[in-house]
Protein backbone atom coordinates (compact mmCIF):
# COMPACT_ATOMS: atom_id res chain seq x y z
CA UNK A 1 0.00 0.00 0.00
CA UNK A 2 2.90 2.25 0.31
CA UNK A 3 4.60 1.22 -2.82
CA UNK A 4 3.75 4.19 -5.19
CA UNK A 5 6.23 7.06 -2.09
CA UNK A 6 8.67 4.57 -0.96
CA UNK A 7 10.34 4.33 -4.54
CA UNK A 8 11.14 7.88 -4.27
CA UNK A 9 12.39 7.97 -1.39
CA UNK A 10 16.02 8.63 -2.45
CA UNK A 11 14.77 12.03 -4.16
CA UNK A 12 12.89 13.89 -1.36
CA UNK A 13 14.45 16.17 0.94
CA UNK A 14 15.47 15.81 3.98
CA UNK A 15 13.06 17.60 6.83
CA UNK A 16 14.51 15.83 9.84
CA UNK A 17 18.14 15.16 10.34
CA UNK A 18 19.18 13.26 13.13
CA UNK A 19 23.20 12.89 13.35
CA UNK A 20 24.67 10.89 16.07
CA UNK A 21 21.92 11.74 18.67
CA UNK A 22 22.98 10.67 22.25
CA UNK A 23 21.33 10.70 25.82
CA UNK A 24 22.65 9.96 29.49
CA UNK A 25 20.92 9.94 32.21
CA UNK A 26 23.59 9.51 34.97
CA UNK A 27 25.55 6.46 33.76
CA UNK A 28 22.54 5.33 32.14
CA UNK A 29 22.87 5.38 28.17
CA UNK A 30 19.42 5.57 26.90
CA UNK A 31 19.85 7.08 23.58
CA UNK A 32 23.45 5.93 21.83
CA UNK A 33 24.75 7.69 18.68
CA UNK A 34 21.94 7.55 16.70
CA UNK A 35 21.61 8.77 12.99
CA UNK A 36 18.37 8.97 10.66
CA UNK A 37 17.36 10.88 8.09
CA UNK A 38 13.15 11.53 7.90
CA UNK A 39 12.28 12.87 3.94
CA UNK A 40 9.90 14.95 3.30
CA UNK A 41 6.54 13.79 2.49
CA UNK A 42 6.97 10.55 4.36
CA UNK A 43 6.04 8.00 7.20
CA UNK A 44 8.74 7.60 9.30
CA UNK A 45 8.67 4.69 11.83
CA UNK A 46 10.78 4.18 14.89
CA UNK A 47 10.43 0.85 16.33
CA UNK A 48 12.11 -1.29 19.14
CA UNK A 49 11.35 -3.57 22.32
CA UNK A 50 10.12 -2.25 25.19
CA UNK A 51 13.07 0.02 27.24
CA UNK A 52 15.09 0.36 23.49
CA UNK A 53 15.18 4.56 23.98
CA UNK A 54 12.24 5.13 21.25
CA UNK A 55 10.41 7.55 23.70
CA UNK A 56 13.45 9.13 25.00
CA UNK A 57 14.77 9.34 21.31
CA UNK A 58 11.32 10.91 20.60
CA UNK A 59 11.83 13.57 23.45
CA UNK A 60 15.18 14.55 21.89
CA UNK A 61 13.26 15.41 18.44
CA UNK A 62 10.52 17.40 20.20
CA UNK A 63 12.89 19.02 22.34
CA UNK A 64 11.31 18.07 25.81
CA UNK A 65 14.82 16.67 26.57
CA UNK A 66 18.15 18.07 24.86
CA UNK A 67 20.65 15.73 23.92
CA UNK A 68 23.68 14.90 25.75
CA UNK A 69 25.66 14.42 22.40
CA UNK A 70 24.63 15.30 18.57
CA UNK A 71 22.07 17.67 16.45
CA UNK A 72 18.92 17.32 15.97
CA UNK A 73 18.42 19.35 12.90
CA UNK A 74 14.42 19.81 11.29
CA UNK A 75 14.28 22.00 7.98
CA UNK A 76 18.15 22.45 7.76
CA UNK A 77 18.00 24.44 11.22
CA UNK A 78 19.93 22.94 14.40
CA UNK A 79 17.28 22.04 16.98
CA UNK A 80 19.00 21.09 19.90
CA UNK A 81 19.41 24.16 21.73
CA UNK A 82 15.95 25.50 20.52
CA UNK A 83 13.11 26.15 23.70
CA UNK A 84 10.33 23.87 23.37
CA UNK A 85 8.16 26.41 23.21
CA UNK A 86 9.45 27.83 19.94
CA UNK A 87 9.30 24.58 17.76
CA UNK A 88 5.44 24.22 16.82
CA UNK A 89 5.83 28.17 15.36
CA UNK A 90 8.94 26.37 13.36
CA UNK A 91 6.21 23.47 11.65
CA UNK A 92 6.85 20.57 14.64
CA UNK A 93 3.35 19.74 16.23
CA UNK A 94 3.28 16.52 18.11
CA UNK A 95 1.04 14.35 20.50
CA UNK A 96 1.56 12.82 24.07
CA UNK A 97 2.04 8.90 24.71
CA UNK A 98 -0.37 9.48 27.69
CA UNK A 99 -2.81 12.60 26.64
CA UNK A 100 -2.42 15.47 27.48
CA UNK A 101 -5.02 17.53 26.94
CA UNK A 102 -6.40 20.95 29.08
CA UNK A 103 -8.94 20.21 31.55
CA UNK A 104 -11.77 23.29 32.30
CA UNK A 105 -11.66 23.50 28.83
CA UNK A 106 -14.25 22.39 25.51
CA UNK A 107 -13.07 19.97 23.21
CA UNK A 108 -13.54 22.56 20.64
CA UNK A 109 -10.99 24.77 23.11
CA UNK A 110 -8.48 22.52 23.17
CA UNK A 111 -8.32 21.84 19.58
CA UNK A 112 -7.71 26.50 19.08
CA UNK A 113 -5.13 26.15 21.51
CA UNK A 114 -3.21 24.98 18.61
CA UNK A 115 -3.67 27.49 16.80
CA UNK A 116 -1.05 29.67 19.01
CA UNK A 117 1.37 29.74 17.05
CA UNK A 118 -0.30 32.06 14.40
CA UNK A 119 -1.77 34.40 16.77
CA UNK A 120 -1.20 37.74 18.17
CA UNK A 121 1.00 36.52 21.58
CA UNK A 122 0.66 38.78 24.40
CA UNK A 123 -1.44 40.52 26.38
CA UNK A 124 -0.60 43.83 25.32
CA UNK A 125 -0.51 43.19 21.74
CA UNK A 126 -3.74 41.19 21.88
CA UNK A 127 -4.99 44.89 23.47
CA UNK A 128 -3.47 46.73 20.61
CA UNK A 129 -5.18 44.58 18.17
CA UNK A 130 -8.54 44.04 19.54
CA UNK A 131 -10.50 44.45 16.51
CA UNK A 132 -8.50 41.94 14.91
CA UNK A 133 -8.18 39.35 18.02
CA UNK A 134 -12.02 39.57 18.24
CA UNK A 135 -12.68 38.63 14.33
CA UNK A 136 -10.47 35.92 14.47
CA UNK A 137 -11.73 34.45 16.97
CA UNK A 138 -15.10 33.63 14.70
CA UNK A 139 -12.50 32.58 12.27
CA UNK A 140 -10.76 30.10 14.42
CA UNK A 141 -13.76 28.33 15.97
CA UNK A 142 -14.91 27.60 12.37
CA UNK A 143 -11.68 26.22 11.36
CA UNK A 144 -11.28 24.68 14.98
CA UNK A 145 -14.83 22.73 13.95
CA UNK A 146 -13.44 21.83 10.81
CA UNK A 147 -10.18 20.01 12.09
CA UNK A 148 -12.82 18.34 14.30
CA UNK A 149 -14.74 17.02 11.68
CA UNK A 150 -11.81 15.69 9.90
CA UNK A 151 -10.90 13.56 12.47
CA UNK A 152 -14.57 12.29 13.23
CA UNK A 153 -15.25 14.46 16.10
CA UNK A 154 -17.68 17.13 14.77
CA UNK A 155 -20.40 15.95 17.13
CA UNK A 156 -18.74 16.29 20.50
CA UNK A 157 -17.23 19.92 19.72
CA UNK A 158 -18.80 21.69 22.56
CA UNK A 159 -18.34 19.13 25.45
CA UNK A 160 -16.05 19.42 28.04
CA UNK A 161 -12.90 17.75 27.27
CA UNK A 162 -13.18 15.68 30.60
CA UNK A 163 -16.69 13.67 28.35
CA UNK A 164 -14.42 12.16 25.93
CA UNK A 165 -13.20 8.27 26.11
CA UNK A 166 -9.17 7.46 25.66
CA UNK A 167 -9.49 7.14 21.88
CA UNK A 168 -11.44 10.20 20.97
CA UNK A 169 -8.76 12.01 23.23
CA UNK A 170 -6.39 10.87 20.73
CA UNK A 171 -7.85 12.11 17.77
CA UNK A 172 -8.83 15.65 19.77
CA UNK A 173 -4.52 15.53 19.86
CA UNK A 174 -4.24 14.75 16.10
CA UNK A 175 -6.64 17.68 15.79
CA UNK A 176 -4.94 20.13 18.10
CA UNK A 177 -1.41 19.41 16.57
CA UNK A 178 -2.93 19.78 13.00
CA UNK A 179 -4.39 23.39 14.19
CA UNK A 180 -0.58 24.89 14.02
CA UNK A 181 -0.51 23.48 10.30
CA UNK A 182 2.45 21.82 11.09
CA UNK A 183 5.34 20.26 8.47
CA UNK A 184 6.20 18.12 10.09
CA UNK A 185 3.89 15.43 12.76
CA UNK A 186 5.45 13.63 15.52
CA UNK A 187 3.00 11.08 17.15
CA UNK A 188 4.27 9.37 20.38
CA UNK A 189 2.73 5.78 20.31
CA UNK A 190 -0.63 7.07 19.04
CA UNK A 191 -2.41 3.19 18.57
CA UNK A 192 -1.47 2.86 22.44
CA UNK A 193 -4.79 1.93 23.65
CA UNK A 194 -6.61 2.03 21.15
CA UNK A 195 -9.10 -1.10 19.64
CA UNK A 196 -8.67 -2.22 16.01
CA UNK A 197 -11.24 -0.39 14.63
CA UNK A 198 -9.92 3.22 16.25
CA UNK A 199 -6.70 2.00 15.02
CA UNK A 200 -7.50 1.32 11.60
CA UNK A 201 -9.27 4.69 11.82
CA UNK A 202 -5.97 6.50 12.80
CA UNK A 203 -4.04 4.57 10.01
CA UNK A 204 -6.79 5.92 7.64
CA UNK A 205 -6.13 9.36 9.18
CA UNK A 206 -2.52 9.06 9.19
CA UNK A 207 -2.43 7.97 5.37
CA UNK A 208 -4.84 10.88 4.37
CA UNK A 209 -2.40 13.49 6.02
CA UNK A 210 0.27 12.06 4.57
CA UNK A 211 -0.90 12.74 1.16
CA UNK A 212 -1.54 15.63 1.76
CA UNK A 213 2.04 16.34 2.21
CA UNK A 214 2.13 16.15 5.71
CA UNK A 215 5.48 14.16 6.89
CA UNK A 216 5.18 11.62 10.13
CA UNK A 217 7.09 10.52 12.58
CA UNK A 218 5.96 7.90 14.60
CA UNK A 219 7.04 5.73 17.55
CA UNK A 220 5.04 2.89 17.82
CA UNK A 221 4.70 -1.04 19.04
CA UNK A 222 2.40 -2.20 17.20
CA UNK A 223 4.16 -3.60 14.57
CA UNK A 224 1.43 -4.70 11.79
CA UNK A 225 0.14 -0.82 12.03
CA UNK A 226 3.59 0.02 11.26
CA UNK A 227 4.20 -2.62 8.54
CA UNK A 228 1.23 -1.36 6.54
CA UNK A 229 1.35 2.41 6.88
CA UNK A 230 5.62 3.56 6.72
CA UNK A 231 7.93 4.12 4.20
CA UNK A 232 10.79 3.69 6.41
CA UNK A 233 11.36 2.25 9.65
CA UNK A 234 14.47 2.82 12.34
CA UNK A 235 15.07 -0.20 14.55
CA UNK A 236 15.96 0.83 18.24
CA UNK A 237 17.66 -1.73 20.75
CA UNK A 238 19.42 -1.01 23.85
CA UNK A 239 19.79 2.40 22.94
CA UNK A 240 21.49 1.65 19.40
CA UNK A 241 19.95 1.91 15.88
CA UNK A 242 20.76 -1.86 14.21
CA UNK A 243 18.35 -1.52 11.37
CA UNK A 244 17.02 1.03 8.93
CA UNK A 245 15.24 0.66 6.25
CA UNK A 246 11.63 -0.32 3.65
CA UNK A 247 9.18 -1.86 5.98
CA UNK A 248 10.17 -5.17 3.89
CA UNK A 249 14.09 -4.72 4.27
CA UNK A 250 13.17 -4.63 8.74
CA UNK A 251 11.14 -7.73 8.28
CA UNK A 252 13.84 -9.63 6.46
CA UNK A 253 16.50 -7.70 8.61
CA UNK A 254 18.29 -10.81 11.03
CA UNK A 255 19.47 -8.77 13.78
CA UNK A 256 15.65 -6.65 14.21
CA UNK A 257 13.94 -10.59 14.34
CA UNK A 258 16.85 -11.16 16.72
CA UNK A 259 16.02 -8.11 18.92
CA UNK A 260 12.45 -7.94 18.32
CA UNK A 261 10.40 -9.46 15.47
CA UNK A 262 11.55 -12.82 16.49
CA UNK A 263 8.97 -14.63 18.05
CA UNK A 264 6.13 -12.23 15.86
CA UNK A 265 8.01 -13.69 12.86
CA UNK A 266 8.16 -17.26 13.98
CA UNK A 267 4.14 -17.00 14.51
CA UNK A 268 3.30 -15.77 11.21
CA UNK B 1 -16.88 24.39 37.06
CA UNK B 2 -17.42 27.52 35.26
CA UNK B 3 -15.99 26.89 31.71
CA UNK B 4 -14.89 30.46 29.26
CA UNK B 5 -16.68 28.21 26.36
CA UNK B 6 -19.73 28.41 28.44
CA UNK B 7 -18.90 32.49 29.09
CA UNK B 8 -17.47 32.47 25.51
CA UNK B 9 -20.16 35.05 24.45
CA UNK B 10 -20.66 38.57 25.43
CA UNK B 11 -17.55 40.54 26.33
CA UNK B 12 -18.94 43.61 26.82
CA UNK B 13 -22.92 43.76 27.36
CA UNK B 14 -23.15 42.53 31.39
CA UNK B 15 -20.22 45.67 31.90
CA UNK B 16 -22.82 48.22 30.21
CA UNK B 17 -25.16 47.12 32.71
CA UNK B 18 -22.52 47.05 35.58
CA UNK B 19 -21.96 50.57 34.82
CA UNK B 20 -25.57 52.15 34.23
CA UNK B 21 -26.14 50.34 37.99
CA UNK B 22 -22.87 51.62 39.08
CA UNK B 23 -24.07 55.21 38.02
CA UNK B 24 -27.41 55.18 39.54
CA UNK B 25 -26.33 53.93 42.95
CA UNK B 26 -25.50 57.27 44.54
CA UNK B 27 -29.14 58.87 43.90
CA UNK B 28 -29.90 55.70 46.29
CA UNK B 29 -28.02 56.57 48.87
CA UNK B 30 -28.37 59.20 51.84
CA UNK B 31 -24.77 58.92 54.10
CA UNK B 32 -21.45 59.71 52.96
CA UNK B 33 -20.88 56.16 54.89
CA UNK B 34 -22.70 54.09 52.16
CA UNK B 35 -20.90 56.30 49.38
CA UNK B 36 -17.36 54.93 50.92
CA UNK B 37 -19.02 51.08 51.23
CA UNK B 38 -20.35 51.78 47.49
CA UNK B 39 -16.12 52.88 46.38
CA UNK B 40 -14.57 50.32 48.72
CA UNK B 41 -16.84 47.49 46.39
CA UNK B 42 -15.27 49.26 43.10
CA UNK B 43 -11.69 49.13 44.97
CA UNK B 44 -12.56 45.27 46.13
CA UNK B 45 -13.70 44.39 42.34
CA UNK B 46 -10.52 45.76 40.71
CA UNK B 47 -8.30 43.57 43.32
CA UNK B 48 -10.08 40.90 42.82
CA UNK B 49 -10.36 40.57 39.05
CA UNK B 50 -6.66 41.19 39.33
CA UNK B 51 -6.24 37.81 41.76
CA UNK B 52 -9.09 35.78 39.84
CA UNK B 53 -7.34 36.08 36.73
CA UNK B 54 -3.97 35.26 37.92
CA UNK B 55 -5.36 32.00 40.57
CA UNK B 56 -8.51 31.38 39.00
CA UNK B 57 -8.11 30.90 35.32
CA UNK B 58 -4.09 30.76 35.66
CA UNK B 59 -4.14 28.88 38.55
CA UNK B 60 -1.11 30.37 39.73
CA UNK B 61 -1.35 31.84 43.23
CA UNK B 62 0.27 34.88 44.85
CA UNK B 63 -0.07 35.29 48.62
CA UNK B 64 0.94 39.08 47.92
CA UNK B 65 -1.60 40.84 46.73
CA UNK B 66 -1.80 42.74 50.24
CA UNK B 67 1.61 43.80 49.54
CA UNK B 68 0.60 45.20 45.42
CA UNK B 69 -2.09 47.00 47.04
CA UNK B 70 0.13 48.68 49.56
CA UNK B 71 2.62 49.40 47.54
CA UNK B 72 0.41 50.84 44.64
CA UNK B 73 -0.88 53.03 47.72
CA UNK B 74 2.36 54.11 49.13
CA UNK B 75 3.98 54.73 45.97
CA UNK B 76 1.04 57.32 45.04
CA UNK B 77 1.05 58.81 48.18
CA UNK B 78 4.73 59.50 48.35
CA UNK B 79 4.85 60.59 44.80
CA UNK B 80 2.21 62.76 45.43
CA UNK B 81 3.30 64.51 48.43
CA UNK B 82 6.77 64.65 46.15
CA UNK B 83 4.72 67.26 44.42
CA UNK B 84 3.79 65.10 41.28
CA UNK B 85 0.27 65.63 39.76
CA UNK B 86 -2.39 62.87 39.72
CA UNK B 87 -1.90 62.15 36.24
CA UNK B 88 1.55 61.42 36.59
CA UNK B 89 2.00 59.95 40.08
CA UNK B 90 -0.70 57.37 38.98
CA UNK B 91 0.92 55.52 36.22
CA UNK B 92 4.67 56.05 37.72
CA UNK B 93 2.60 54.07 40.86
CA UNK B 94 1.38 51.15 38.33
CA UNK B 95 4.70 50.83 36.89
CA UNK B 96 6.41 50.59 40.58
CA UNK B 97 4.06 47.63 41.06
CA UNK B 98 5.07 46.23 37.90
CA UNK B 99 9.08 46.92 38.30
CA UNK B 100 8.77 44.55 41.84
CA UNK B 101 6.37 42.48 40.11
CA UNK B 102 9.05 41.66 37.72
CA UNK B 103 11.88 41.85 40.16
CA UNK B 104 9.80 39.16 41.94
CA UNK B 105 8.71 37.25 38.75
CA UNK B 106 11.16 36.81 36.33
CA UNK B 107 13.73 34.06 38.87
CA UNK B 108 10.38 32.37 39.95
CA UNK B 109 7.96 31.51 37.59
CA UNK B 110 10.80 29.41 35.40
CA UNK B 111 9.96 27.09 38.31
CA UNK B 112 6.62 25.44 39.02
CA UNK B 113 5.02 24.44 41.97
CA UNK B 114 4.29 27.03 45.34
CA UNK B 115 7.62 29.25 45.17
CA UNK B 116 4.75 31.68 43.80
CA UNK B 117 2.85 31.58 46.98
CA UNK B 118 6.26 31.42 49.15
CA UNK B 119 7.96 34.51 47.68
CA UNK B 120 4.89 36.70 47.14
CA UNK B 121 3.83 36.28 50.83
CA UNK B 122 7.67 36.97 51.82
CA UNK B 123 6.76 40.33 49.63
CA UNK B 124 3.67 41.32 51.62
CA UNK B 125 5.26 40.55 55.01
CA UNK B 126 8.33 42.39 54.13
CA UNK B 127 6.39 45.11 52.90
CA UNK B 128 4.56 45.36 55.88
CA UNK B 129 7.39 45.65 58.27
CA UNK B 130 8.48 48.43 55.89
CA UNK B 131 6.03 50.45 56.04
CA UNK B 132 5.45 50.24 59.63
CA UNK B 133 9.12 50.67 60.62
CA UNK B 134 11.10 53.07 58.01
CA UNK B 135 9.46 55.86 59.71
CA UNK B 136 11.42 59.11 58.05
CA UNK B 137 9.81 57.48 54.43
CA UNK B 138 6.21 56.28 55.62
CA UNK B 139 6.04 57.90 58.65
CA UNK B 140 5.12 54.17 60.74
CA UNK B 141 2.15 53.14 61.60
CA UNK B 142 0.33 56.35 61.30
CA UNK B 143 1.07 56.25 57.67
CA UNK B 144 0.49 59.21 55.22
CA UNK B 145 -1.92 62.03 54.56
CA UNK B 146 -3.05 61.69 51.12
CA UNK B 147 -4.42 65.38 49.84
CA UNK B 148 -7.23 64.97 48.67
CA UNK B 149 -7.92 64.73 44.58
CA UNK B 150 -7.77 67.87 42.36
CA UNK B 151 -7.83 67.42 38.81
CA UNK B 152 -6.91 70.35 36.24
CA UNK B 153 -7.30 72.82 39.39
CA UNK B 154 -10.73 70.86 40.32
CA UNK B 155 -11.00 69.43 43.67
CA UNK B 156 -12.96 66.04 43.16
CA UNK B 157 -15.66 65.19 45.70
CA UNK B 158 -16.09 61.77 46.76
CA UNK B 159 -19.20 61.16 44.73
CA UNK B 160 -16.76 62.39 41.70
CA UNK B 161 -14.22 60.11 43.09
CA UNK B 162 -16.92 57.05 43.24
CA UNK B 163 -18.20 57.76 39.74
CA UNK B 164 -14.17 57.88 38.76
CA UNK B 165 -13.98 54.37 40.52
CA UNK B 166 -17.11 52.81 39.00
CA UNK B 167 -15.58 53.92 35.61
CA UNK B 168 -12.45 51.84 36.09
CA UNK B 169 -14.03 48.90 37.53
CA UNK B 170 -15.95 48.49 34.45
CA UNK B 171 -13.22 48.62 32.10
CA UNK B 172 -11.43 46.58 34.30
CA UNK B 173 -13.82 44.07 34.07
CA UNK B 174 -14.03 44.59 30.12
CA UNK B 175 -10.13 43.67 30.20
CA UNK B 176 -10.72 40.91 32.02
CA UNK B 177 -13.77 39.58 29.57
CA UNK B 178 -11.54 40.53 26.52
CA UNK B 179 -8.98 38.10 28.19
CA UNK B 180 -11.35 35.22 28.97
CA UNK B 181 -13.37 35.47 25.92
CA UNK B 182 -10.56 34.76 23.69
CA UNK B 183 -7.23 33.08 23.13
CA UNK B 184 -5.64 34.71 26.26
CA UNK B 185 -7.99 33.15 28.15
CA UNK B 186 -7.55 29.47 26.74
CA UNK B 187 -3.50 30.42 27.12
CA UNK B 188 -4.24 31.46 30.72
CA UNK B 189 -6.21 27.69 30.83
CA UNK B 190 -3.13 25.98 29.57
CA UNK B 191 -0.89 27.10 32.36
CA UNK B 192 -2.89 25.43 35.16
CA UNK B 193 -3.32 22.29 32.90
CA UNK B 194 -0.09 21.01 31.78
CA UNK B 195 2.84 23.09 30.98
CA UNK B 196 4.91 20.78 28.70
CA UNK B 197 1.51 20.27 26.66
CA UNK B 198 1.14 24.51 26.62
CA UNK B 199 5.20 24.91 25.88
CA UNK B 200 4.80 21.96 22.81
CA UNK B 201 1.83 24.28 21.54
CA UNK B 202 3.78 27.23 21.28
CA UNK B 203 2.88 28.81 24.51
CA UNK B 204 5.69 30.40 26.11
CA UNK B 205 4.89 29.05 29.76
CA UNK B 206 7.08 31.31 31.36
CA UNK B 207 6.43 35.03 29.75
CA UNK B 208 2.65 34.02 30.48
CA UNK B 209 2.75 33.52 34.38
CA UNK B 210 5.15 36.58 34.08
CA UNK B 211 2.87 38.46 32.13
CA UNK B 212 -0.43 37.45 34.08
CA UNK B 213 1.91 38.15 37.29
CA UNK B 214 2.45 41.71 36.43
CA UNK B 215 -1.32 42.23 35.15
CA UNK B 216 -2.44 41.30 38.56
CA UNK B 217 -0.04 43.16 40.77
CA UNK B 218 -0.43 46.55 38.28
CA UNK B 219 -4.24 46.05 39.26
CA UNK B 220 -3.66 45.25 42.69
CA UNK B 221 -1.71 48.87 42.78
CA UNK B 222 -4.76 50.31 41.01
CA UNK B 223 -7.05 49.46 43.84
CA UNK B 224 -4.48 50.54 46.46
CA UNK B 225 -4.25 53.93 44.51
CA UNK B 226 -8.12 53.96 44.80
CA UNK B 227 -8.06 52.99 48.45
CA UNK B 228 -5.92 55.57 49.48
CA UNK B 229 -7.74 58.49 47.18
CA UNK B 230 -11.05 56.83 49.40
CA UNK B 231 -9.28 57.03 52.64
CA UNK B 232 -7.15 60.07 52.03
CA UNK B 233 -4.60 58.47 54.20
CA UNK B 234 -1.92 55.54 53.44
CA UNK B 235 -1.16 53.29 56.94
CA UNK B 236 0.72 49.74 56.82
CA UNK B 237 -2.88 47.89 57.74
CA UNK B 238 -3.31 48.16 53.63
CA UNK B 239 -0.47 45.81 53.63
CA UNK B 240 -1.40 43.44 55.84
CA UNK B 241 -3.07 40.24 56.50
CA UNK B 242 -6.89 41.47 56.51
CA UNK B 243 -6.79 42.76 52.96
CA UNK B 244 -5.10 39.22 51.80
CA UNK B 245 -8.17 37.59 54.20
CA UNK B 246 -10.20 39.67 52.49
CA UNK B 247 -9.36 38.86 48.39
CA UNK B 248 -9.73 35.29 49.34
CA UNK B 249 -12.85 35.79 51.01
CA UNK B 250 -14.10 37.45 47.92
CA UNK B 251 -12.99 35.04 45.51
CA UNK B 252 -14.13 32.14 47.04
CA UNK B 253 -17.88 33.62 47.56
CA UNK B 254 -17.96 35.35 44.46
CA UNK B 255 -16.36 32.12 42.87
CA UNK B 256 -13.06 31.76 41.37
CA UNK B 257 -12.56 31.54 37.53
CA UNK B 258 -15.69 33.19 37.21
CA UNK B 259 -16.36 36.87 35.46
CA UNK B 260 -18.23 38.49 37.78
CA UNK B 261 -17.45 36.66 40.73
CA UNK B 262 -15.10 39.34 41.65
CA UNK B 263 -17.96 42.19 41.78
CA UNK B 264 -20.26 39.54 43.30
CA UNK B 265 -18.39 38.73 46.30
CA UNK B 266 -17.07 42.47 46.40
CA UNK B 267 -20.99 43.31 46.92
CA UNK B 268 -21.62 40.51 49.64
CA UNK B 269 -17.75 41.05 51.84
CA UNK B 270 -18.41 44.75 51.79
CA UNK B 271 -22.26 44.47 52.80
CA UNK B 272 -22.69 41.34 54.96
CA UNK B 273 -20.84 42.77 57.96
CA UNK B 274 -23.14 45.80 57.92
CA UNK B 275 -26.55 44.06 58.01
CA UNK B 276 -24.86 41.27 60.71
CA UNK B 277 -23.65 44.64 63.27
CA UNK B 278 -27.42 43.91 64.16
CA UNK B 279 -26.60 41.03 66.40
CA UNK B 280 -24.00 42.64 68.35
CA UNK B 281 -21.21 39.80 69.85
CA UNK B 282 -22.29 37.68 67.64
CA UNK B 283 -21.26 39.69 64.19
CA UNK B 284 -18.40 37.52 63.64
CA UNK B 285 -19.17 34.58 64.65
CA UNK B 286 -21.94 34.56 62.29
CA UNK B 287 -20.01 35.88 59.64
CA UNK B 288 -17.95 33.18 59.71
CA UNK B 289 -20.66 30.34 59.82
CA UNK B 290 -22.43 32.03 56.71
CA UNK B 291 -18.22 31.62 54.91
CA UNK B 292 -17.97 27.65 56.26
CA UNK B 293 -21.83 27.45 54.26
CA UNK B 294 -20.37 29.23 51.38
CA UNK B 295 -17.86 27.23 50.90
CA UNK B 296 -20.08 23.72 51.81
CA UNK B 297 -22.95 24.39 49.21
CA UNK B 298 -21.60 26.96 46.61
CA UNK B 299 -18.18 25.73 45.94
CA UNK B 300 -17.89 27.58 43.07
CA UNK B 301 -19.36 31.14 44.75
CA UNK B 302 -22.49 32.79 43.91
CA UNK B 303 -21.19 32.98 40.33
CA UNK B 304 -21.66 29.34 40.08
CA UNK B 305 -24.93 29.35 41.89
CA UNK B 306 -26.58 31.89 39.75
CA UNK B 307 -24.99 30.33 36.47
CA UNK B 308 -26.97 26.71 37.85
CA UNK B 309 -29.93 29.00 39.18
CA UNK B 310 -30.41 30.46 35.36
CA UNK B 311 -29.87 26.96 33.84
CA UNK B 312 -32.30 25.38 35.75
CA UNK B 313 -35.19 28.72 35.42
CA UNK B 314 -34.33 28.99 31.59
CA UNK B 315 -34.08 25.44 29.91
CA UNK B 316 -36.91 23.81 29.45
CA UNK B 317 -37.00 20.91 31.90
CA UNK B 318 -38.73 18.45 29.76
CA UNK B 319 -35.87 18.91 27.16
CA UNK B 320 -32.93 16.18 27.22
CA UNK B 321 -30.68 17.61 30.99
CA UNK B 322 -27.80 19.53 29.22
CA UNK B 323 -24.57 18.21 30.08
CA UNK B 324 -23.66 21.10 31.43
CA UNK B 325 -26.20 20.68 34.44
CA UNK B 326 -24.14 17.40 35.51
CA UNK B 327 -21.28 18.87 35.62
CA UNK B 328 -22.10 21.65 37.80
CA UNK B 329 -23.04 20.97 41.39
Amino acid sequence: MNAMVSENSAVSDVILDIQGASKHFGGLVAVNDVSFQVGAGHVFGLIGPNGAGKSTLFNLVTGVLSPSAGEIGFDRRPMSRAPLHTRSALGMARTFQIVRVFPGLSVLENVMMGFHPRLVDGILPSLLRIAHVLRTERALRQRARELLAFVGLEGRADEPVEHLPHGQLRLLEIARALASEPRLLLLDEPAAGLNDGETRHLGTLIQQLNRSGLTVLLVEHNIDFMMGLCHRIAVLDHGCKIAEGTPREIQRDDKVIEAYLGRRASHA
Amino acid sequence: MNRIHALGTGIWQIPLLILLAGLVVPHLLSSGFHLRLASIVCIYTILCVGFNLLYGYAGQISMGQQGFFALGAYAYALLTQAGWPFYAALPASLLVCAGVTLVIGVPLLRLRSHYLAMASLCFGLIFAGVASRWIDVTGGTAGMMVPSLKVAGHLVSRTELYYGLVVIAVAVLLLQNFIVGTHLGRVLYSLRGDETAAESLGVNVTAYKLRVFVLSSVLAGLAGVGFALVSRQVNPSFGEFPILVTILTVSVVGGLGTRYGALLGAIVVVLAPQGLTAFGDLETLLYGVCLLLFLLFMPHGLSGFLRALCLRLFRPAAAKPAPRLKVSP
